[in-house]
């Protein structure tokens, strides 16, 4: 494909839409600039749908469905990143202006206008942001446009100059680097680009979900001061609102603003434009701006509070769990998994607070609870444990986890939703087909062969309220016994099997 | 001249206090095999997921036309002088946005207010209730629009999903992504906060995920108004109202099968409680 029409544009978008939908959370996680308050995602994603939703009602002319995409942009943005986008699809549409169709250089000049917009709206621009990302692409599409006609090879160009410009921004941005993240907008803006790409290699607006986004590293990315603490600047108000009027004059609305607050965005154009800022008193931001036009859609977010609540429910949840399926399952969700070995050494890192967010231990097993009882006095003090004395004990603890709630609530329903659970673990004796049969710890049974000392075990075990039994295996013919066995015996429970690979147990059994 | 309230129809009132409080109901609309439906009007909830059984087409949903406000708003201004219309989230729908714009048109006839409920479903339609009565009873729009804020973090509902699928296709799964791929077999449990789709819990079981709709009723102090939703599973909402019976009277539990609109966001097998009253202090 060589040019680029009204009909494949809007089809790009909602590619766009589609991808931005599966990456929010993972940019939610990482907005750390101007203020982290986890919101980049959020805000990006609505703006792009509510604009896109605009460009699909265009007609087919690649500059119509531009110009609907930026009057659709600039009346919903949201945030500084959806405001500063909002403006950069304004210079798009200006560039395709007249356009029924766009080849890669009609697109790098209008990528070029764009950029120009997008840096004149923000007072202050700042690098290390997705105005860099906007540099970088324009620079680019116009270094590459001649030589790449065919619009995938253009556009996979501009993709790789994005993600290493989104690479680059924690050497730009100091606080990045301290948070150990890029800049969420800027990767927001390379998320949009890669959907688009994606389009036009496929030719359908369907992106595949790949996993679960929050990763457990992600939940230590927040490293925030503590909450209240002097070095933390106040960062006020985020204040929106939508300015209309005859003969507006961006300029003029700039200077008139700048003294109020920071993080001040503007975009639009001579009737209508959007404001964002940052500023300790909004009343005085909407009397300024009243003199100027007519204020409308008025927007108003405590920053410190909504700061405070995400920095105040950084935990990491620390699993003690071996075996490859195990390790998987936790990193699922949303723990970090500590093999035997390293358990010790994960206790003295935490004990010295070498950890960034508030850890919850999981032990999930009784040699792990030992060494947690045998940390010197003093130094276990700011630990949060749930003693869970099984794996299964720990999955239960993790699922019922909620990094919104408050780390007391949180220990309450982890220690009961882990007290709901019976596990059955069946371990070699010896060499010689012999093996142990355990019940929440406490040896029940022991005998030749696994399905035997498994059906003795579950002889101990009264199970009148479960309804799902889960058999983590090592190896899939013992799972299969496992499995028919208790379906015979619980024809009612749902039985699910899952390859744990624990090294120590033949077989881990829940049963809830 | 009364205060006149004005919903959209993802407030899911029932048709009998609709029509006793004179509450005007704007549609959204669904579009479904190249036809639009307006929500609850010309389709069903129990008709679509009858439908999407046998067709592999996905409804699409889309905010009330630009006219259906203008109607109602030219319809009361023939009535009062002041009308009230309470949305649901902003940050889930335009309605909230587009109920605002054809409102500019009436400047200089009637005075018309736009509320975000920042909720949806039975939640919303507790503020629109609260706000109704209040409107109904004489008070000024002043008062009704402060009695609506007043219910607005009052009313919370928490939601079972079988299946988060058609959440996410909709777009608006927010921060409950994190409930998305997970390797074991879970029922998710999903709450609005701030406006948005928020993550609420995951549970093995969906007798594990009504005993924690249960739980909600139960950590409420007072309740004023309880209701149960369901997405085509009518005999689960029943077993769910028998047990709440022991938390609030059962004949005072609305019951609703979800708009068409809701539906298509959520799929069948939802099960959602929601209620208006105070939280227990933890």
């Amino acid at each position: 494909m060589t040019s680029l029409g009204g009909r494949d544009f809007k089809g790009l978008l909602q590619a766009a839409v589609h991808r931005l939908e599966l990456n929010a959370p993972q940019l939610d996680a990482w907005n750390v600039f101007p203020v982290p308050d986890g919101d980049t995602g959020a805000n990006m994603l609505q703006s792009m749908r509510a604009a896109v939703q605009e460009a699909e009602q265009a007609g087919d002319d690649i500059a119509e469905t531009a110009q609907a995409l930026a009057e659709g942009a600039l009346h919903w943005a949201r945030g500084n990143s959806g405001i500063i986008l909002s403006q950069f699809w304004q210079g798009l549409a200006q560039g395709l202006a007249g356009k029924k169709t766009a080849t890669s250089c009609d697109l790098s000049r209008a990528f070029r206008r764009a950029r120009d917009l997008a840096y004149s709206a923000v007072s202050k621009p700042t690098e290390g942001t997705i105005l860099t990302v906007m540099h970088d692409v324009a620079a680019a599409a116009a270094q590459c446009c001649s030589r790449f006609q065919d619009l995938r090879a253009f556009l996979s160009r501009i993709v790789r100059a994005a993600r290493a410009s989104v690479a680059r921004t924690p050497k730009l941005l100091a606080v990045l680097q301290g948070a150990g993240v890029v800049d969420s907008g800027a990767q927001g803006l390379l998320v949009i680009l890669e959907g688009a790409l994606g389009y036009l290699r496929r030719g359908s607006a369907s992106a595949r979900y790949r996993g679960p986004s929050l990763r457990p590293r992600d939940l230590r990315l927040l490293r925030l001061p503590p909450a209240g603490s002097s070095a933390v600047a106040r960062y006020g108000y985020c204040t929106e609102f939508l300015l209309r009027g005859a003969e507006l004059d961006l300029e003029r609305i700039k200077s008139a603003l700048n003294p109020l607050g920071d993080s001040l965005v503007i975009a639009g154009g001579r009737s209508l434009a959007r404001v964002h800022i940052h500023a300790p008193d909004p009343a005085a931001v909407f009397a300024a701006a009243g003199a100027l036009g007519a204020v409308e859609g008025e927007q108003v977010h405590d920053l410190d509070r909504r700061r405070q609540e995400k920095a105040g429910n950084s935990y990491t949840l620390l699993a003690g769990a071996d075996g490859r399926g195990f390790l998987r399952l936790f990193e699922n969700l949303g723990a970090m998994p500590v093999g035997r070995h390293d358990w010790k050494r994960a206790l003295r890192r935490l004990a010295r607070r070498a950890c960034g967010s508030r850890p919850i231990l999981l032990p999930n097993s009784a040699e792990n609870i030992d060494l947690l009882d045998r940390l010197p006095r003093g130094q276990d003090g700011g630990l949060a444990v749930v003693a869970t004395r099984t794996i299964p004990q720990g999955i239960a603890a993790a699922l019922a986890f909620d990094p919104e709630l408050g780390l007391e609530v949180n220990l309450a329903r982890m220690e009961r939703a882990a007290g709901q659970v019976r596990t059955i673990e069946i371990q070699r004796a010896g060499g010689n087909g012999r093996f142990l049969g355990c019940l929440d710890g406490e040896r029940v049974a022991e005998g030749t062969g696994v399905r035997r000392v498994l059906e003795l075990s579950l002889e101990r075990l009264s199970a009148r309220e479960a309804d799902v039994a889960t058999v983590y295996y090592r190896r899939l013919p013992q799972a299969e016994a496992a499995v028919s066995l208790l379906r015979s015996i619980y024809p009612e429970i749902r039985v699910e099997s899952y390859s744990g690979g624990h090294p120590g147990y033949e077989l881990v059994i829940s049963i809830e | 001249m009364a205060v006149r309230i004005i919903t959209d129809s993802i407030a899911d009132l029932p048709s009998g206090i609709v029509e006793e409080l004179g509450i005007t109901v704007v549609p959204l609309i669904i579009n479904y095999e190249g036809r639009d439906y307006r929500d609850g009007v010309d389709l069903s909830a129990s008709e679509l997921y009858e439908r999407l059984k046998t067709s592999p087409a996905m409804p699409k949903t889309s905010i009330p036309p630009p006219s259906a406000f203008l109607q109602a708003y030219e319809k009361l201004a023939a009535e009062t002088g002041e009308i009230l219309v309470i949305s649901l989230s902003s940050r889930l729908s335009g309605t909230y946005e587009e109920a605002r714009q054809c409102a500019a048109a009436f400047r200089n006839r009637v005075r018309i207010e736009v509320l975000d409920s920042r909720t949806a479903t039975i939640a919303e339609g507790f503020v629109v209730l609260k706000a109704a009565r209040a409107a109904k009873a004489g008070a000024s729009l002043s008062q009704v629009i402060r009695v609506a804020q007043e219910a607005i973090p009052r009313t919370a509902l928490l939601a079972s999903f079988d299946t988060l699928k058609y959440l996410q296709r909709g777009g608006r799964i927010g921060a409950a992504k994190v409930l998305l791929g997970s390797l074991l077999q879970i029922n998710p449990l999903i709450t609005l906060r701030d406006g948005l789709v928020a993550p609420a819990g995951r549970v093995r079981s969906r007798a594990k995920a009504m005993s924690a709709l249960l739980e909600f009723a139960q950590s409420f102090a007072s309740i004023e108004e309880l209701a149960v939703g369901h997405g085509a599973c009518p005999e689960d909402a029943e077993a769910l109202i028998e047990r709440l019976g022991a938390v609030f009277p059962k004949e005072r539990i609305w019951r609703s099968n979800t708009t068409p609109v809701i539906g298509a966001h959520t799929g069948p097998g939802l099960l959602l409680v929601s209620a208006l009253g105070d939280r227990k202090e933890n």
